[in-house]
Protein backbone atom coordinates (compact mmCIF):
# COMPACT_ATOMS: atom_id res chain seq x y z
CA UNK A 1 0.00 0.00 0.00
CA UNK A 2 2.79 2.35 0.99
CA UNK A 3 3.94 1.50 -2.81
CA UNK A 4 0.55 3.07 -4.50
CA UNK A 5 1.31 6.00 -2.24
CA UNK A 6 4.70 6.63 -3.57
CA UNK A 7 4.13 6.19 -6.78
CA UNK A 8 2.85 9.55 -7.84
CA UNK A 9 0.43 8.39 -11.10
CA UNK A 10 -1.05 5.50 -9.13
CA UNK A 11 -1.78 7.89 -6.52
CA UNK A 12 -3.45 10.76 -8.95
CA UNK A 13 -5.75 7.49 -10.42
CA UNK A 14 -6.85 6.55 -6.73
CA UNK A 15 -7.14 10.22 -5.89
CA UNK A 16 -9.31 10.77 -9.11
CA UNK A 17 -11.01 7.49 -8.69
CA UNK A 18 -14.24 8.83 -6.75
CA UNK A 19 -15.10 11.88 -9.72
CA UNK A 20 -14.60 8.74 -12.04
CA UNK A 21 -16.85 6.38 -10.05
CA UNK A 22 -19.25 9.59 -10.13
CA UNK A 23 -19.28 9.78 -13.58
CA UNK A 24 -19.64 6.01 -14.31
CA UNK A 25 -22.77 6.10 -11.39
CA UNK A 26 -24.58 8.75 -14.06
CA UNK A 27 -24.01 7.22 -17.18
CA UNK A 28 -25.27 4.26 -15.73
CA UNK A 29 -27.94 5.59 -13.13
CA UNK A 30 -26.40 2.99 -10.88
CA UNK A 31 -28.33 1.57 -8.63
CA UNK A 32 -27.39 -1.58 -7.73
CA UNK A 33 -30.68 -3.27 -7.85
CA UNK A 34 -30.39 -6.01 -10.62
CA UNK A 35 -32.81 -7.93 -9.17
CA UNK A 36 -36.20 -6.03 -9.74
CA UNK A 37 -36.80 -6.16 -5.91
CA UNK A 38 -39.36 -2.82 -5.57
CA UNK A 39 -38.20 0.08 -2.98
CA UNK A 40 -34.83 -1.13 -2.46
CA UNK A 41 -32.95 1.42 -5.43
CA UNK A 42 -30.74 4.25 -3.61
CA UNK A 43 -28.94 7.21 -5.05
CA UNK A 44 -25.41 6.49 -5.13
CA UNK A 45 -24.65 9.82 -7.06
CA UNK A 46 -26.53 11.54 -3.55
CA UNK A 47 -23.96 9.75 -1.53
CA UNK A 48 -20.68 10.20 -3.61
CA UNK A 49 -21.24 13.63 -3.74
CA UNK A 50 -21.93 14.02 0.12
CA UNK A 51 -19.31 12.24 1.31
CA UNK A 52 -16.16 13.58 -1.56
CA UNK A 53 -17.37 17.47 -1.16
CA UNK A 54 -17.81 16.97 2.96
CA UNK A 55 -13.76 15.53 2.62
CA UNK A 56 -13.21 18.85 0.70
CA UNK A 57 -11.07 16.80 -1.68
CA UNK A 58 -9.48 18.49 -4.69
CA UNK A 59 -10.41 16.74 -7.49
CA UNK A 60 -13.96 16.52 -6.75
CA UNK A 61 -14.66 19.73 -8.36
CA UNK A 62 -18.14 21.69 -8.63
CA UNK A 63 -17.59 21.75 -12.28
CA UNK A 64 -17.52 18.44 -12.74
CA UNK A 65 -20.70 17.80 -10.55
CA UNK A 66 -21.96 19.81 -12.61
CA UNK A 67 -21.40 18.42 -16.06
CA UNK A 68 -22.31 14.59 -13.73
CA UNK A 69 -26.01 16.55 -13.24
CA UNK A 70 -26.39 17.42 -16.90
CA UNK A 71 -25.34 14.03 -18.10
CA UNK A 72 -28.04 12.24 -15.43
CA UNK A 73 -30.69 14.34 -16.20
CA UNK A 74 -30.17 13.48 -20.16
CA UNK A 75 -29.66 9.48 -19.42
CA UNK A 76 -32.76 9.75 -16.83
CA UNK A 77 -34.95 12.14 -19.36
CA UNK A 78 -35.44 15.16 -16.59
CA UNK A 79 -35.34 18.22 -17.34
CA UNK A 80 -31.66 19.35 -18.61
CA UNK A 81 -30.26 21.23 -15.54
CA UNK A 82 -31.98 19.87 -12.70
CA UNK A 83 -29.60 17.29 -11.24
CA UNK A 84 -27.41 19.69 -11.77
CA UNK A 85 -29.42 22.26 -9.69
CA UNK A 86 -29.65 19.78 -7.08
CA UNK A 87 -26.38 18.11 -7.17
CA UNK A 88 -24.98 21.82 -5.88
CA UNK A 89 -27.23 22.29 -3.34
CA UNK A 90 -26.04 19.51 -1.97
CA UNK A 91 -22.98 20.87 -2.22
CA UNK A 92 -24.02 24.11 -0.83
CA UNK A 93 -25.37 21.87 2.50
CA UNK A 94 -21.87 20.19 2.80
CA UNK A 95 -19.88 23.31 2.61
CA UNK A 96 -22.20 24.55 5.10
CA UNK A 97 -22.07 21.84 7.13
CA UNK A 98 -18.28 21.59 7.13
CA UNK A 99 -17.78 25.36 8.16
CA UNK A 100 -20.02 25.23 11.28
CA UNK A 101 -18.70 21.69 12.23
CA UNK A 102 -15.94 21.28 14.97
CA UNK A 103 -15.63 17.61 15.60
CA UNK A 104 -16.86 15.57 13.07
CA UNK A 105 -18.66 12.18 13.46
CA UNK A 106 -20.53 9.73 11.92
CA UNK A 107 -23.63 10.71 13.76
CA UNK A 108 -23.66 13.62 12.57
CA UNK A 109 -22.94 13.38 9.26
CA UNK A 110 -26.11 10.67 8.80
CA UNK A 111 -28.36 12.59 10.28
CA UNK A 112 -27.35 15.97 8.22
CA UNK A 113 -27.39 13.43 5.10
CA UNK A 114 -31.00 12.54 5.90
CA UNK A 115 -31.72 16.75 6.42
CA UNK A 116 -30.09 17.19 3.19
CA UNK A 117 -31.44 14.47 0.52
CA UNK A 118 -34.93 15.21 1.98
CA UNK A 119 -34.75 18.61 1.06
CA UNK A 120 -33.22 18.04 -2.00
CA UNK A 121 -35.90 15.62 -3.49
CA UNK A 122 -38.63 17.46 -2.28
CA UNK A 123 -37.06 20.25 -4.20
CA UNK A 124 -36.67 17.81 -6.95
CA UNK A 125 -40.28 17.17 -6.57
CA UNK A 126 -41.77 20.72 -6.59
CA UNK A 127 -39.84 21.58 -9.57
CA UNK A 128 -40.77 18.27 -12.03
CA UNK A 129 -44.69 18.57 -10.99
CA UNK A 130 -45.20 21.74 -10.77
CA UNK A 131 -42.70 23.82 -13.11
CA UNK A 132 -42.25 21.44 -15.72
CA UNK A 133 -45.70 19.13 -14.99
CA UNK A 134 -44.22 15.75 -14.94
CA UNK A 135 -46.03 13.37 -12.61
CA UNK A 136 -43.86 11.35 -10.25
CA UNK A 137 -44.70 8.71 -7.60
CA UNK A 138 -43.77 10.21 -4.35
CA UNK A 139 -43.74 7.18 -3.12
CA UNK A 140 -40.76 5.48 -5.09
CA UNK A 141 -38.61 9.63 -4.07
CA UNK A 142 -39.52 8.98 -0.21
CA UNK A 143 -38.66 4.88 -0.40
CA UNK A 144 -35.54 5.70 -2.48
CA UNK A 145 -35.01 8.90 0.13
CA UNK A 146 -34.97 6.07 2.74
CA UNK A 147 -32.74 3.71 1.08
CA UNK A 148 -30.01 6.21 0.42
CA UNK A 149 -29.97 7.33 4.15
CA UNK A 150 -29.78 4.00 5.41
CA UNK A 151 -27.29 2.80 2.57
CA UNK A 152 -25.22 5.83 3.40
CA UNK A 153 -23.73 4.31 6.49
CA UNK A 154 -22.06 1.47 4.73
CA UNK A 155 -21.04 3.54 2.17
CA UNK A 156 -19.38 6.00 4.96
CA UNK A 157 -17.15 3.33 6.64
CA UNK A 158 -16.13 2.35 2.52
CA UNK A 159 -15.14 5.57 1.78
CA UNK A 160 -13.70 6.86 5.05
CA UNK A 161 -11.12 3.53 5.01
CA UNK A 162 -10.11 4.87 0.77
CA UNK A 163 -10.62 8.62 1.94
CA UNK A 164 -7.67 7.28 4.44
CA UNK A 165 -5.62 5.46 2.53
CA UNK A 166 -5.36 7.64 -0.22
CA UNK A 167 -6.19 11.16 1.05
CA UNK A 168 -4.60 11.38 4.48
CA UNK A 169 -6.32 12.06 7.47
CA UNK A 170 -10.10 13.77 7.31
CA UNK A 171 -10.26 17.12 7.76
CA UNK A 172 -13.47 17.69 8.72
CA UNK B 1 -28.01 35.94 19.44
CA UNK B 2 -26.74 38.79 16.88
CA UNK B 3 -23.11 36.59 17.27
CA UNK B 4 -24.68 33.41 16.42
CA UNK B 5 -26.91 35.12 13.18
CA UNK B 6 -23.74 36.58 12.28
CA UNK B 7 -21.84 32.85 12.42
CA UNK B 8 -24.84 31.25 10.05
CA UNK B 9 -24.49 34.25 7.54
CA UNK B 10 -21.06 34.25 7.72
CA UNK B 11 -20.99 30.24 7.01
CA UNK B 12 -23.89 30.34 4.11
CA UNK B 13 -21.81 33.04 2.30
CA UNK B 14 -18.55 30.75 2.50
CA UNK B 15 -20.91 27.83 1.47
CA UNK B 16 -21.79 29.63 -1.58
CA UNK B 17 -18.98 32.13 -2.59
CA UNK B 18 -15.96 31.09 -1.03
CA UNK B 19 -13.74 28.35 -4.20
CA UNK B 20 -11.38 25.68 -3.13
CA UNK B 21 -7.41 25.36 -3.79
CA UNK B 22 -8.45 23.82 -7.50
CA UNK B 23 -11.90 25.02 -7.74
CA UNK B 24 -12.65 27.36 -10.71
CA UNK B 25 -16.40 28.20 -10.04
CA UNK B 26 -18.49 29.16 -6.88
CA UNK B 27 -21.25 27.21 -5.98
CA UNK B 28 -23.31 30.30 -6.40
CA UNK B 29 -22.20 30.95 -10.09
CA UNK B 30 -23.23 27.13 -10.69
CA UNK B 31 -26.38 27.56 -8.93
CA UNK B 32 -27.21 30.19 -11.62
CA UNK B 33 -26.02 28.21 -14.36
CA UNK B 34 -27.62 25.35 -14.16
CA UNK B 35 -30.78 27.52 -13.40
CA UNK B 36 -30.20 29.46 -16.60
CA UNK B 37 -29.73 26.03 -18.17
CA UNK B 38 -33.07 24.62 -16.87
CA UNK B 39 -34.49 27.41 -18.42
CA UNK B 40 -33.09 27.27 -21.92
CA UNK B 41 -33.18 23.35 -22.19
CA UNK B 42 -37.25 23.81 -22.66
CA UNK B 43 -37.10 27.10 -24.58
CA UNK B 44 -38.50 25.82 -28.21
CA UNK B 45 -35.78 27.74 -30.06
CA UNK B 46 -34.06 26.25 -33.11
CA UNK B 47 -30.67 26.97 -31.32
CA UNK B 48 -31.57 24.75 -27.91
CA UNK B 49 -32.93 22.48 -29.90
CA UNK B 50 -30.18 21.90 -32.11
CA UNK B 51 -27.77 21.88 -29.26
CA UNK B 52 -29.86 19.81 -26.49
CA UNK B 53 -30.26 17.04 -29.79
CA UNK B 54 -26.11 17.30 -29.61
CA UNK B 55 -25.49 17.24 -26.05
CA UNK B 56 -28.08 14.13 -26.14
CA UNK B 57 -26.66 12.40 -28.54
CA UNK B 58 -23.36 12.78 -26.96
CA UNK B 59 -24.44 11.70 -24.00
CA UNK B 60 -26.38 8.77 -25.28
CA UNK B 61 -23.56 7.33 -27.05
CA UNK B 62 -21.49 7.37 -23.90
CA UNK B 63 -23.55 5.88 -22.05
CA UNK B 64 -24.65 2.91 -24.72
CA UNK B 65 -20.62 2.33 -24.17
CA UNK B 66 -20.00 2.66 -20.57
CA UNK B 67 -23.46 0.66 -19.27
CA UNK B 68 -22.20 -2.38 -21.56
CA UNK B 69 -20.85 -4.23 -19.01
CA UNK B 70 -23.32 -3.55 -16.07
CA UNK B 71 -25.84 -4.98 -18.88
CA UNK B 72 -23.69 -8.04 -19.12
CA UNK B 73 -24.06 -8.31 -15.10
CA UNK B 74 -27.71 -7.61 -15.89
CA UNK B 75 -28.78 -10.19 -17.80
CA UNK B 76 -26.51 -12.88 -16.17
CA UNK B 77 -29.56 -13.31 -14.36
CA UNK B 78 -32.21 -13.54 -16.90
CA UNK B 79 -29.91 -15.77 -19.02
CA UNK B 80 -29.43 -18.41 -16.31
CA UNK B 81 -33.37 -18.72 -16.02
CA UNK B 82 -33.86 -19.14 -19.25
CA UNK B 83 -31.18 -21.84 -19.60
CA UNK B 84 -32.58 -23.66 -16.74
CA UNK B 85 -36.22 -23.30 -18.24
CA UNK B 86 -35.18 -24.36 -21.75
CA UNK B 87 -36.64 -27.74 -22.29
CA UNK B 88 -40.24 -26.75 -20.80
CA UNK B 89 -40.15 -23.32 -22.35
CA UNK B 90 -39.54 -25.27 -25.86
CA UNK B 91 -42.39 -28.13 -25.34
CA UNK B 92 -44.72 -25.23 -24.42
CA UNK B 93 -43.99 -23.06 -27.41
CA UNK B 94 -44.51 -26.29 -29.62
CA UNK B 95 -47.61 -26.86 -28.51
CA UNK B 96 -48.78 -22.73 -28.39
CA UNK B 97 -47.25 -23.29 -31.75
CA UNK B 98 -49.56 -25.91 -32.85
CA UNK B 99 -52.52 -24.00 -32.16
CA UNK B 100 -51.71 -20.79 -33.24
CA UNK B 101 -51.01 -22.47 -36.56
CA UNK B 102 -54.34 -23.84 -36.69
CA UNK B 103 -55.98 -20.30 -35.70
CA UNK B 104 -54.05 -18.38 -38.08
CA UNK B 105 -56.05 -19.04 -41.30
CA UNK B 106 -59.49 -17.80 -39.82
CA UNK B 107 -57.65 -14.69 -37.90
CA UNK B 108 -56.46 -14.09 -41.52
CA UNK B 109 -60.24 -14.07 -43.02
CA UNK B 110 -61.11 -12.24 -39.59
CA UNK B 111 -58.23 -9.28 -40.19
CA UNK B 112 -59.65 -9.39 -43.91
CA UNK B 113 -63.66 -8.71 -43.06
CA UNK B 114 -62.35 -6.65 -40.07
CA UNK B 115 -60.06 -4.39 -42.60
CA UNK B 116 -62.79 -4.53 -45.00
CA UNK B 117 -65.70 -2.67 -42.87
CA UNK B 118 -63.33 -0.36 -41.26
CA UNK B 119 -62.35 1.04 -44.84
CA UNK B 120 -66.45 1.70 -44.95
CA UNK B 121 -66.51 3.24 -42.09
CA UNK B 122 -63.37 5.73 -42.98
CA UNK B 123 -61.61 4.30 -39.95
CA UNK B 124 -58.85 1.96 -41.39
CA UNK B 125 -55.52 3.25 -40.30
CA UNK B 126 -52.32 1.54 -41.91
CA UNK B 127 -48.59 2.18 -40.86
CA UNK B 128 -46.99 4.10 -43.79
CA UNK B 129 -43.52 2.75 -42.46
CA UNK B 130 -42.03 0.91 -40.06
CA UNK B 131 -38.50 1.59 -38.60
CA UNK B 132 -36.97 -1.15 -36.79
CA UNK B 133 -34.49 -0.13 -34.07
CA UNK B 134 -31.88 -2.06 -31.46
CA UNK B 135 -32.73 -0.08 -27.69
CA UNK B 136 -29.24 1.08 -26.43
CA UNK B 137 -29.82 2.58 -23.22
CA UNK B 138 -32.26 1.04 -20.62
CA UNK B 139 -31.75 2.10 -17.81
CA UNK B 140 -34.91 2.01 -15.61
CA UNK B 141 -35.44 5.61 -13.79
CA UNK B 142 -37.31 5.26 -10.76
CA UNK B 143 -38.86 8.38 -12.15
CA UNK B 144 -39.08 7.71 -15.78
CA UNK B 145 -40.02 4.54 -17.62
CA UNK B 146 -38.37 5.13 -20.71
CA UNK B 147 -35.33 4.03 -23.20
CA UNK B 148 -32.94 5.31 -26.06
CA UNK B 149 -33.41 3.89 -29.02
CA UNK B 150 -30.71 3.73 -32.10
CA UNK B 151 -32.99 5.76 -34.63
CA UNK B 152 -33.54 9.74 -34.90
CA UNK B 153 -34.91 12.19 -37.23
CA UNK B 154 -32.46 10.86 -39.80
CA UNK B 155 -34.13 7.61 -40.18
CA UNK B 156 -37.54 9.35 -40.38
CA UNK B 157 -38.56 9.00 -36.81
CA UNK B 158 -40.86 11.51 -35.10
CA UNK B 159 -42.60 12.60 -32.03
CA UNK B 160 -45.60 10.83 -31.41
CA UNK B 161 -44.80 7.77 -33.09
CA UNK B 162 -45.89 4.47 -32.01
CA UNK B 163 -43.47 1.73 -30.57
CA UNK B 164 -44.23 -2.06 -30.78
CA UNK B 165 -42.80 -5.21 -29.82
CA UNK B 166 -43.94 -7.78 -32.43
CA UNK B 167 -47.31 -6.95 -32.67
CA UNK B 168 -47.73 -5.51 -28.88
CA UNK B 169 -47.68 -1.80 -28.04
CA UNK B 170 -44.60 -1.02 -25.95
CA UNK B 171 -45.02 3.56 -26.17
CA UNK B 172 -44.56 6.53 -27.73
CA UNK B 173 -41.61 8.70 -28.84
CA UNK B 174 -41.43 11.53 -27.16
CA UNK B 175 -37.83 13.18 -27.67
CA UNK B 176 -35.82 13.18 -31.18
CA UNK B 177 -32.49 13.82 -31.22
CA UNK B 178 -30.41 13.22 -35.25
CA UNK B 179 -29.41 9.66 -34.48
CA UNK B 180 -30.85 8.81 -31.53
CA UNK B 181 -34.69 8.98 -29.81
CA UNK B 182 -36.21 8.62 -26.46
CA UNK B 183 -39.40 6.14 -25.66
CA UNK B 184 -41.84 6.79 -23.39
CA UNK B 185 -42.99 3.40 -21.88
CA UNK B 186 -47.15 2.92 -21.41
CA UNK B 187 -45.32 1.88 -17.28
CA UNK B 188 -44.52 5.45 -16.98
CA UNK B 189 -47.22 7.58 -15.33
CA UNK B 190 -47.01 10.18 -17.49
CA UNK B 191 -48.54 7.70 -20.15
CA UNK B 192 -52.26 7.47 -20.80
CA UNK B 193 -53.54 5.47 -23.92
CA UNK B 194 -57.29 5.06 -24.95
CA UNK B 195 -58.15 1.80 -24.79
CA UNK B 196 -60.90 -0.97 -24.93
CA UNK B 197 -61.94 -3.87 -22.42
CA UNK B 198 -62.62 -6.70 -24.12
CA UNK B 199 -65.13 -8.50 -24.06
CA UNK B 200 -67.62 -6.23 -23.30
CA UNK B 201 -66.40 -3.42 -25.51
CA UNK B 202 -65.68 -1.16 -22.64
CA UNK B 203 -63.64 2.22 -23.24
CA UNK B 204 -61.09 3.68 -20.62
CA UNK B 205 -57.75 5.05 -20.67
CA UNK B 206 -54.75 2.75 -19.41
CA UNK B 207 -52.31 4.47 -17.20
CA UNK B 208 -48.49 3.49 -15.83
CA UNK B 209 -48.32 2.74 -12.41
CA UNK B 210 -44.64 3.45 -12.43
CA UNK B 211 -43.72 -0.40 -12.27
CA UNK B 212 -44.16 -3.02 -14.28
CA UNK B 213 -48.23 -2.40 -14.83
CA UNK B 214 -50.62 0.23 -15.67
CA UNK B 215 -53.90 0.65 -14.16
CA UNK B 216 -57.78 1.53 -16.05
CA UNK B 217 -59.04 5.10 -15.38
CA UNK B 218 -62.31 6.62 -16.28
CA UNK B 219 -64.54 3.53 -16.30
CA UNK B 220 -67.88 3.70 -14.18
CA UNK B 221 -68.15 1.08 -11.77
CA UNK B 222 -71.05 -0.08 -13.19
CA UNK B 223 -69.15 -1.86 -16.05
CA UNK B 224 -67.20 -3.31 -13.16
CA UNK B 225 -69.32 -6.03 -13.63
CA UNK B 226 -68.30 -6.85 -17.18
CA UNK B 227 -64.75 -7.21 -16.34
CA UNK B 228 -62.86 -10.12 -14.96
CA UNK B 229 -59.51 -11.43 -14.99
CA UNK B 230 -57.97 -12.44 -18.41
CA UNK B 231 -59.96 -10.08 -20.49
CA UNK B 232 -58.41 -8.53 -23.20
CA UNK B 233 -57.29 -4.95 -23.52
CA UNK B 234 -56.48 -3.58 -26.70
CA UNK B 235 -56.36 0.05 -28.08
CA UNK B 236 -59.57 1.54 -29.03
CA UNK B 237 -58.21 4.28 -31.75
CA UNK B 238 -59.64 7.00 -30.15
CA UNK B 239 -57.63 10.19 -30.80
CA UNK B 240 -56.34 8.92 -34.36
CA UNK B 241 -52.92 8.60 -33.24
CA UNK B 242 -52.90 4.98 -32.95
CA UNK B 243 -55.15 2.25 -35.08
CA UNK B 244 -57.34 0.38 -32.92
CA UNK B 245 -57.11 -3.50 -31.80
CA UNK B 246 -53.22 -3.14 -31.31
CA UNK B 247 -52.91 -5.87 -28.15
CA UNK B 248 -51.56 -4.12 -24.75
CA UNK B 249 -52.43 -6.66 -22.26
CA UNK B 250 -55.10 -8.33 -20.19
CA UNK B 251 -56.95 -7.93 -16.99
CA UNK B 252 -55.19 -9.28 -13.41
CA UNK B 253 -55.48 -9.66 -9.95
CA UNK B 254 -58.85 -7.42 -10.38
CA UNK B 255 -61.95 -8.30 -7.73
CA UNK B 256 -63.96 -5.35 -7.21
CA UNK B 257 -64.90 -6.45 -3.35
CA UNK B 258 -61.13 -6.14 -2.33
CA UNK B 259 -59.92 -3.26 -4.70
CA UNK B 260 -61.71 -1.18 -7.53
CA UNK B 261 -58.37 -0.64 -8.94
CA UNK B 262 -58.00 -2.49 -12.34
CA UNK B 263 -54.59 -3.68 -13.39
CA UNK B 264 -53.08 -4.47 -16.64
CA UNK B 265 -50.16 -6.81 -17.53
CA UNK B 266 -48.43 -6.36 -20.46
CA UNK B 267 -48.54 -8.84 -23.23
CA UNK B 268 -44.50 -7.01 -23.73
CA UNK B 269 -41.92 -7.23 -21.19
CA UNK B 270 -40.15 -3.97 -20.76
CA UNK B 271 -37.50 -5.74 -18.79
CA UNK B 272 -36.65 -7.91 -21.77
CA UNK B 273 -36.74 -5.25 -24.81
CA UNK B 274 -34.01 -5.41 -27.52
CA UNK B 275 -35.50 -4.36 -30.46
CA UNK B 276 -38.64 -2.28 -31.02
CA UNK B 277 -40.17 -1.22 -34.07
CA UNK B 278 -41.54 2.13 -35.13
CA UNK B 279 -44.23 3.50 -37.01
CA UNK B 280 -47.13 5.49 -37.34
CA UNK B 281 -50.78 5.20 -38.63
CA UNK B 282 -52.48 6.90 -41.48
CA UNK B 283 -55.65 6.62 -43.33
CA UNK B 284 -55.52 5.17 -46.27
CA UNK B 285 -57.03 8.44 -48.19
CA UNK B 286 -54.99 10.65 -46.18
CA UNK B 287 -51.77 8.98 -47.59
CA UNK B 288 -53.69 8.95 -51.28
CA UNK B 289 -54.24 12.56 -50.98
CA UNK B 290 -50.44 13.62 -49.80
CA UNK B 291 -48.82 11.66 -52.29
CA UNK B 292 -51.02 12.52 -54.98
CA UNK B 293 -50.06 16.50 -54.03
CA UNK B 294 -46.33 15.04 -53.98
CA UNK B 295 -45.61 12.92 -56.88
CA UNK B 296 -47.89 15.31 -59.46
CA UNK B 297 -50.84 12.38 -59.92
CA UNK B 298 -48.08 10.01 -60.99
CA UNK B 299 -50.52 6.81 -60.96
CA UNK B 300 -48.62 3.95 -61.37
CA UNK B 301 -45.69 4.44 -58.96
CA UNK B 302 -48.06 6.28 -55.89
CA UNK B 303 -47.97 4.26 -52.49
CA UNK B 304 -51.78 4.68 -52.62
CA UNK B 305 -52.23 2.25 -55.34
CA UNK B 306 -49.47 0.26 -54.21
CA UNK B 307 -50.99 -0.12 -50.68
CA UNK B 308 -54.19 -0.67 -52.68
CA UNK B 309 -52.41 -3.63 -54.97
CA UNK B 310 -50.88 -5.02 -51.54
CA UNK B 311 -54.51 -5.58 -50.53
CA UNK B 312 -56.07 -7.01 -53.24
CA UNK B 313 -52.55 -9.42 -53.06
CA UNK B 314 -53.54 -9.83 -49.78
CA UNK B 315 -57.15 -10.68 -50.48
CA UNK B 316 -55.93 -12.92 -53.59
CA UNK B 317 -54.17 -14.59 -51.24
CA UNK B 318 -56.82 -15.38 -48.37
CA UNK B 319 -59.34 -16.15 -51.28
CA UNK B 320 -56.87 -18.62 -52.40
CA UNK B 321 -56.54 -20.16 -49.14
CA UNK B 322 -60.25 -20.51 -48.60
CA UNK B 323 -60.35 -22.17 -52.40
CA UNK B 324 -57.95 -24.68 -51.12
CA UNK B 325 -59.14 -25.22 -47.65
CA UNK B 326 -62.78 -25.86 -50.06
CA UNK B 327 -60.94 -28.01 -52.48
CA UNK B 328 -59.68 -30.43 -49.71
CA UNK B 329 -62.84 -30.56 -48.04
CA UNK B 330 -64.82 -31.50 -51.27
CA UNK B 331 -62.44 -34.03 -52.03
CA UNK B 332 -62.24 -35.08 -48.34
CA UNK B 333 -66.04 -35.68 -48.85
CA UNK B 334 -65.72 -37.61 -51.67
CA UNK B 335 -63.68 -39.80 -50.68
CA UNK B 336 -66.07 -40.06 -47.45
CA UNK B 337 -69.14 -40.16 -49.81
CA UNK B 338 -67.12 -43.47 -51.63
CA UNK B 339 -66.70 -45.38 -48.18
CA UNK B 340 -70.05 -44.68 -47.49
CA UNK B 341 -71.76 -46.67 -50.58
CA UNK B 342 -69.47 -49.20 -50.53
CA UNK B 343 -70.09 -49.78 -46.79
CA UNK B 344 -73.54 -49.94 -47.23
CA UNK B 345 -73.58 -52.37 -50.12
CA UNK B 346 -71.33 -54.71 -48.31
CA UNK B 347 -73.92 -54.63 -45.20
CA UNK B 348 -76.89 -55.31 -47.70
CA UNK B 349 -75.22 -58.29 -48.63
CA UNK B 350 -74.83 -59.23 -45.13
CA UNK B 351 -78.06 -58.45 -44.37
CA UNK B 352 -79.29 -60.81 -47.24
CA UNK B 353 -77.44 -63.38 -46.22
CA UNK B 354 -78.38 -63.34 -42.75
CA UNK B 355 -82.17 -62.97 -43.39
CA UNK B 356 -81.49 -66.17 -45.49
CA UNK B 357 -79.94 -67.83 -42.54
CA UNK B 358 -83.35 -66.88 -40.72
CA UNK B 359 -85.57 -68.17 -43.07
CA UNK B 360 -84.04 -71.81 -42.70
CA UNK B 361 -83.75 -71.39 -39.14
CA UNK B 362 -87.57 -70.71 -39.76
CA UNK B 363 -88.52 -73.80 -42.21
CA UNK B 364 -86.32 -76.02 -40.47
CA UNK B 365 -88.03 -75.10 -36.73
CA UNK B 366 -91.70 -75.64 -38.73
CA UNK B 367 -89.95 -79.14 -40.05
CA UNK B 368 -89.07 -80.10 -36.56
CA UNK B 369 -92.43 -79.15 -34.76
CA UNK B 370 -94.02 -81.14 -37.92
CA UNK B 371 -92.12 -84.30 -36.88
CA UNK B 372 -92.29 -84.39 -33.12
CA UNK B 373 -96.15 -84.08 -33.59
CA UNK B 374 -96.16 -86.82 -36.27
CA UNK B 375 -94.67 -88.82 -33.66
CA UNK B 376 -97.36 -88.13 -31.26
CA UNK B 377 -100.36 -87.51 -33.70
CA UNK B 378 -99.42 -89.49 -36.88
CA UNK B 379 -101.36 -92.24 -35.46
CA UNK B 380 -104.72 -90.44 -35.63
CA UNK B 381 -104.58 -89.29 -39.19
CA UNK B 382 -102.84 -91.70 -41.13
CA UNK B 383 -105.79 -93.63 -43.10
CA UNK B 384 -106.46 -97.37 -42.43
CA UNK B 385 -107.53 -100.19 -44.24
CA UNK B 386 -110.70 -100.46 -42.87
CA UNK B 387 -111.72 -96.79 -42.15
CA UNK B 388 -112.94 -93.91 -44.06
CA UNK B 389 -111.65 -91.61 -41.78
CA UNK B 390 -107.64 -90.26 -42.21
CA UNK B 391 -105.69 -89.50 -44.76
CA UNK B 392 -102.34 -90.56 -47.07
CA UNK B 393 -99.70 -89.84 -45.36
CA UNK B 394 -96.93 -87.20 -46.98
CA UNK B 395 -100.54 -85.32 -48.61
CA UNK B 396 -101.35 -81.85 -47.49
CA UNK B 397 -104.32 -83.02 -45.66
CA UNK B 398 -102.80 -85.65 -43.59
CA UNK B 399 -99.61 -82.74 -42.75
CA UNK B 400 -102.52 -79.92 -41.87
CA UNK B 401 -104.25 -83.08 -39.59
CA UNK B 402 -100.83 -83.33 -37.91
CA UNK B 403 -100.33 -79.95 -37.43
CA UNK B 404 -103.84 -79.78 -36.08
CA UNK B 405 -103.20 -82.22 -33.17
CA UNK B 406 -105.23 -85.04 -34.99
CA UNK B 407 -108.40 -83.61 -35.39
CA UNK B 408 -109.73 -84.56 -38.61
Amino acid sequence: MSYLRENSFLKKIFQLLPIVVLFIAVFNEFDANYLGIPFLSFNFAFILIFFWTLKKIDDFGYGLIFCAGIINDVVTGAPIGLSSFCYMLICVATSYFRSITLRPNITKDWIFFLITISCVNSIYYIILSYFFDVDIDYRFLLTNNFATFLIFFLFYFIFDIYYKKFFGKSDV
Amino acid sequence: MNVSRDDFVIAIRSAFLKKGNKQKFSLLSLIILSIVVLFLSNLDSKITKMTRSGVNEFIYRGSFVLSAPEKIFKNLNSKVKTHFGLYSNTKKIEKELKEFKSKKISLDILEFENQKLREQLDDYLISTEVIYSKIIIDNKSQYLRSFVINKGSRDGIKTGMVVLDQQYLVGKVIEVNFGTSRVLLMSDINSNIPITISPGNLLAIATGTGQNQAKVNFLKKIHFDKITNDSLVYTSGTGGLIKSGVPIGKIVNFDPKVDEDINIEFFSDFSQLQYVSVTAFNKISEIETEESLQKNKILLDGPALRSKFELLIQEKEINDQITNKIKIENENLKNQLSKIQVDLINKEKIIETQNQKINSHKIDNEELNFLRLNLEYGEKCRKKAFLKKGYKTGSPEYKNCVLKKGRL
